[in-house]
């Protein structure tokens, strides 16, 4: 723990609701990463203060931009469009990188606090 | 301790690793991150056949967008061609410009920007020269000018209303790709830029230099006059071959010779066009009609059909682009149960009506005529600020414009103008540009006309008012009734009460040439003397057959309208004649499919004229070369892909043009876009001096020329690995952004520049048949473009046309109106 982690939030980490804490931000935080690519970093963010140590935090930043990536890819599939979309090359692989990474960077913010 | 330092490190990284990101790629994380995304707007509602699409219409029925002029619905088919129904023509307008902004709306703003000098806004530094040149010669003044004329017709409201249709769209819908790519946004859309759309067509079919071009030629290579006659030596001109009908055209005219000219060009003391003027023309060249845009139409009359009634071909042979200058488009005005338009056809995006098409009543195409619509002019020029004109000296008009550049400084251009037109100047040459499309024409009340026309009579009312740009017409109708007539206005040049021809830099400063009653930006007088009586513009009525393939109108014409250079060679043409007249002969009916065979027929005459200058020269052939050469004896012209010989021969008709040419051409600073015609160089006799290689102190025969282009020919084929023609003919078209997924899957195709099925694989921008179409009456038309109806990369119609062109196959397309209804547009409740 560090000396920045304030009282409340190792409770919250610690306690009985810990899984659910960070469930509700994992929830939250696919909200705001389909809104915006910063919400996918603030996302990452809110999951890395929830996680209860750095691994924990990468990997929920990490799902949770998997998570993102699924859904948007399910609603291409949807619209009929995946294909055209997978065949963008750079695009495709900055959206799929970009969703991947940011809230995974974000969730960095773990070690700190 | 340790995991806090460590934890803050691995904090510190993230965050610098995401302001990294965020300064850097922060404009690419807006435009591609998943969901949130700008460049995935238009992949919501691109597939029209897709599970989330399906539901919403069951749920909610189809698109509703508020018109102001009545209502309409937009159905798109299988092919994701609009049907389109309106309760009248305005609101009609409306729903075209909204779908052809759903479809295209980065095409049409490509092209005004394009014409109107502001293309450097939205793409930068790179685009700066081809604004100043756009810009100088004030194409947006002349639409301003053209919208003056129609403004106040039918044609005028329609065009009001489909502007309205394409903001409409603007202002409420996801942008297509592009513009996010790009970053920018299009401004809103005018009036005045469809009448830009409609200069663009025009300039790219009748804006040339040609007349500069060929007086470099004669300044630095004054031998070479032969190599561009008056006329090519054929005898398929289209009137004169044209079988049956009534031929209506003046006299012939007589012109006063050459050399009779010379004394009538250009001022001889203090004018600025009177030398060399090379560097002026390459210039210019960029900017002005491509060599090789041309196209094939022909009409067949029933007399020689198996259905009884006409049938009309026609494929435009235009830049082949992402997306296609094409829009295929069909449309129904019907009000209480009356139908008063039903046509069916492509459009060029940005107009609102049907250019090549069909109604139920008419069929029509077009090809372009290669008239002599630009005439230039030279001044003495008294001072930098005046010029002399019939006595009298003038200030140049000038004005300065400021062309924005997207991340680069402005740039400021002068504008110059005389009483003649845009004075355009480079390296101190310059001349001033009269192009007929820079005064108000009514093209777009000819088109319109058109869509209504119920037989060759209107056909020949509408295109009366289609002063520019100069196209051949072929229509015919249900009853029976098939037509031609050259398009446009052909305007009369005197030089000292002499009627002259326009292919010379005249002399402003006399006055001589000019077009009476025509002004640069200003209203002409059509039907004034300064313009060729148009009951005497060569047409025909009721042709049994008659095939135009961009070859001479008229071996006798009434009046000048263009020389050899304006032409194409006549390989085309002739073959399209040939099988219609051995057709006929046989006593087979013409029937739809044959018109499909014809359409793509992939016989070469040009081969066939070539193969026995090459197998007579075999003996001044190595013997690798030579049994090389020998295999061309089984060759019968065909340009299929699976072809050894076709290949061939494409590689050595082009080696064999530049061993001719290139040891006089290149020394006099003359590269090959000023090489003559093939059907020139195949003309020439064996011991023309053309062949003698000046670098060498042998003299060279056409055998020794041939021999050495088909060693050429056989080096570039080893060197470049190539096997059949398939290889060498490959289908390779890119889109305007350098992004590899928006350009069309390569393919390879048939045919070549001189066969009817038309493909020329060596331009910056490959050309070819834009849109096939064959319409008949009673029965399905068939008609294909090469690409896809939609420009949204996400669309399933964004080239599902491509490999079906490639392999010369046809939709059928009938006047149904299919597919499910996708925007319904509600009557806004204005007064129409």
């Amino acid at each position: 723990m560090s000396l920045l982690t304030p009282a409340a939030l190792t409770d919250l980490r610690e306690g009985d609701r810990s899984e659910i804490v960070l469930g509700g931000a994992f929830l939250v935080g696919v909200v705001l990463g389909s809104v915006h690519w910063v919400g996918l970093v603030a996302g990452g963010v809110l999951v890395g203060l929830a996680a209860p140590s750095l691994r924990r935090a990468f990997l929920s930043g990490l799902y949770l931009g998997g998570t993102v990536l699924l859904l948007f890819a399910l609603s291409l599939l949807l619209v009929g469009t995946f294909g055209r979309w997978a065949g963008l090359g750079q695009l495709t692989l900055l959206s799929g990188g970009s969703s991947l990474l940011l809230p995974t960077l974000g969730a960095g913010i773990r070690g700190l606090v | 301790m340790r995991d806090d330092i460590f934890g803050a490190a691995v904090t510190g990284t993230c965050a610098a690793l995401l302001v990294v990101s965020a300064v850097f790629a922060g404009g690419f994380l807006s435009l591609a991150a998943p969901v949130s995304g700008e460049a995935w707007g238009p992949a919501y509602g691109a597939n029209d056949g897709s599970v989330a699409d399906t539901v919403a219409r069951t749920a909610t029925g189809p698109t509703q967008v508020e018109n102001p002029y009545g209502e309409a619905t937009v159905r798109y088919d299988d092919d994701g061609v609009p049907h389109i129904t309106a309760s009248n023509e305005r609101a009609m307008a409306f729903a075209v410009g909204y779908v052809h902004a759903r479809d295209r709306l980065f095409q049409m703003d490509l092209q005004r920007r394009l014409m109107a000098g502001n293309l450097s806004a939205a793409f930068g530094a790179q685009a700066v020269a081809s604004d100043r040149f756009h810009r100088k010669m004030g194409f947006e003044d002349a639409a301003r000018a053209s919208w003056e004329a129609v403004r106040d017709t039918e044609s005028g409201d329609s065009i009001s209303a489909y502007t309205e249709g394409v903001n409409r769209y603007v202002d409420t819908r996801p942008l297509p790709l592009e513009f996010r790519l790009n970053d920018y946004e299009p401004t809103r859309w005018d009036e005045v830029d469809t009448l830009l759309v409609g200069k663009l067509i025009a300039w790219q079919l009748t804006g040339d230099f040609r007349d500069v071009q060929q007086q470099t030629v004669e300044r630095r290579l004054p031998e070479a006059s032969d190599l561009y006659p008056r006329q090519l030596d054929h005898d398929s001109a289209i009137v004169d071959r044209a079988v049956g009908g009534e031929v209506v055209a003046g006299g012939a005219a007589s012109m006063p010779t050459d050399a009779e000219r010379a004394s009538l060009d250009a001022p001889a003391d203090g004018g600025r066009a009177v030398g060399d003027m090379r560097a002026l023309y390459e210039s210019l060249a960029p900017y002005q009609t491509e060599p090789g845009i041309g196209s094939n139409s022909w009409v067949v009359s029933g007399e020689y059909t198996e259905s009884g009634t006409p049938i009309v071909a026609n494929d435009p042979h235009l830049g082949l682009t992402v997306p296609p200058v094409w829009y295929e488009q069909h449309l129904v005005v019907e009000d209480a149960g009356e139908r008063s338009l039903d046509v069916r056809g492509v459009a060029f995006p940005g107009l609102p009506v049907v250019v090549i098409g069909q109604n139920r009543d008419v069929a029509w195409g077009f090809t372009n005529v290669g008239a002599d619509q630009t005439d230039l002019y030279s001044y003495v020029r008294p001072s930098e600020d005046t010029y002399l004109y019939e006595g009298e000296e003038r200030e140049i008009e000038r004005t300065t414009e400021t062309i924005p550049v997207k991340d680069g400084e402005d740039v400021e251009v002068t504008i110059e103008r005389t009483v003649h037109g845009p004075l355009l100047e480079r390296e101190g040459e310059e001349v001033a540009v009269s192009w007929l499309g820079l005064a108000g024409t009514r093209e777009a009340q000819g088109i319109r006309g058109l869509n209504y026309a119920e037989d060759v009579d209107d056909v020949d009312d509408a295109v009366r008012l289609m002063d520019s740009p100069t196209q051949n017409i072929v229509a015919a109708d249900r009853d029976g009734g098939t037509y031609f007539r050259i398009t446009g206005r052909y305007p009369i040049r005197t030089v000292d009460g002499e009627t002259v021809p326009g292919n010379r830099v005249f002399n402003g400063s006399a006055g001589h040439g000019e077009w009476q009653g025509w002004e640069p930006y200003g209203q002409a007088d059509w039907d004034g003397p300064g313009f060729h009586d148009y009951e005497t513009v060569p047409h025909v009525r009721n042709p049994g057959y008659l095939a135009t393939a961009n070859q001479r109108t008229m071996d006798d014409p009434p009046f000048y309208i263009s020389y050899s250079p304006g032409y194409a060679d006549p390989y085309r043409g002739a073959r399209i004649y040939n099988r219609l007249d051995r057709q006929v002969e046989r006593d087979e009916p013409v029937t739809r499919e044959f018109m499909q065979q014809v359409q793509r027929d992939v016989r070469s005459a040009a081969a066939q004229q070539f193969k026995p200058i090459i197998l007579d020269s075999t003996d001044a052939m190595q013997p690798e070369t030579r049994a090389a050469a020998l295999e061309l004896e089984d060759f019968r012209g065909r340009m299929r892909q699976g072809s050894e010989d076709a290949l061939l021969y494409a590689l050595f008709r082009d080696h064999y043009r530049n061993a001719t040419f290139y040891d006089e051409y290149h020394p006099a600073g003359l590269d090959e876009s000023y090489y003559p015609k093939y059907s020139t160089l195949a003309g020439l006799p064996a011991d023309s001096e053309w062949f003698d290689d000046e670098r060498t102190p042998e003299t060279e025969t056409r055998a020794d020329i041939v021999a050495r282009a088909m060693r050429l020919a056989l080096e570039e084929r080893e060197e470049r690995g190539l096997e059949t023609y398939a290889d060498y003919n490959v289908v390779d078209l890119n889109h305007p952004f350098p992004v590899a997924a928006l350009d069309y899957p390569e393919a390879s195709t048939d045919g070549s520049l001189f066969t009817v099925s038309n493909f020329r694989v060596n331009r910056g921008t490959q050309a070819g048949s834009s849109w096939r179409m064959v319409a008949t009456f009673g029965s399905p038309s068939v008609g294909i473009i090469p690409g896809g109806q939609s420009a949204n990369y996400f669309s399933p119609h964004y080239a599902d046309q491509l490999d079906e062109w490639r392999e010369g196959e046809y939709r059928e397309f009938t006047f149904e109106v299919a597919g499910k209804r996708a925007i319904v547009f509600e009557d806004g409740g204005e007064d129409q």
